[in-house]
C-alpha cells in the first residue's frame, strides 16, 4: 500500500452523516470521486508502507465558520503525496466535504483517522485559528 | 498600509512630526492590523509512536475559521 485516506470526524460523530467530492491528478490522468452517507469525511491522503523512504504526505484542511450556529458545516482540503518514484507516483487531490449535523451544531472537536493502518511516528499535525 | 523603514538618528537630531506619524504611528497601526489577520497556532501534535487517531478538542469557538496542516503517513496495522 503506497497511500491511505485521511478520514475526519467532527464532534465524535461516526454516523452516516458525511458527504464528499474529490478531484485528483496522478501523472497525466485526472479523476473524480464522490460519496454520501459515509461515516467520516475523507479530507486527505497519507503515505503508506510501500512509499519511498522518508516520504510523508502533506495537506491542509480548512473549516470555514466552524463555530457558526446558522450554517451547515463544510470543509475544504488539499493534499499531495509521493507514493512511488515511477510515472504516476505523485498524487495531488482537492477535497470538499459536508457534515450533515444540525446547523446549530458547532465543531468542537476534530478527530483524524487513517483509512487503514496507524499513523506513524514523526507525523505532525498543527491546528490554527484564523481571526 | 505598509511598514516604513525607520531611519537612523544621530545625536541631537530633531524628532520630527514625520517621525511620529510615519515611523511610529503608522508602523504600529500596520502591525496591529497584521496581527489581527495572522493565523494563530492553537495546538500541535508530533507523534513519537504509532497511534490509531489524533484529536483536537477544547479549542476556542471564537475564531472565524479553523485550519489544520499536516505531514503524515501510515504503517499497516
Amino acid at each position: 500500500m503506497n497511500a491511505a485516506d485521511l478520514l475526519v470526524r467532527f464532534n465524535g460523530d461516526s454516523g452516516t452523516n458525511y458527504e464528499r467530492q474529490t478531484l485528483h491528478g496522478a501523472g497525466t490522468t485526472a479523476g473524480a470521486t464522490e460519496a454520501s452517507s459515509a461515516t467520516s469525511a475523507t479530507l486527505g491522503h497519507l503515505t503508506g508502507s510501500t512509499a519511498p523512504a522518508g516520504a510523508f504526505a502533506v495537506g491542509v484542511i480548512e473549516l470555514p465558520h466552524y463555530a457558526a450556529t446558522d450554517q451547515q458545516k463544510n470543509a475544504l482540503a488539499r493534499s499531495y503525496y509521493r507514493g512511488a518514484t515511477g510515472v504516476g507516483g505523485r498524487v495531488v487531490t482537492h477535497f470538499g466535504a459536508t457534515w450533515n449535523a444540525a446547523v446549530a451544531t458547532q465543531i468542537s472537536s476534530v478527530t483524524l483517522l487513517p483509512g487503514s493502518g496507524s499513523f506513524i511516528s514523526g507525523c505532525l499535525f498543527t491546528l490554527y485559528g484564523l481571526p | 498600509m505598509t511598514l516604513t523603514i525607520v531611519p537612523d538618528k544621530a545625536f541631537d537630531d530633531v524628532f520630527t512630526e514625520q517621525n511620529w506619524d510615519t515611523h511610529i504611528r503608522d508602523n504600529l497601526n500596520d502591525l496591529i492590523t497584521r496581527a489581527g489577520l495572522t493565523p494563530q497556532k492553537i495546538s500541535e501534535q508530533v507523534l513519537g509512536t504509532t497511534v490509531a487517531s489524533v484529536a483536537f478538542s477544547g479549542y476556542p469557538l471564537t475564531y472565524r475559521h479553523l485550519w489544520i496542516e499536516y505531514t503524515a503517513g501510515v504503517i499497516a496495522r
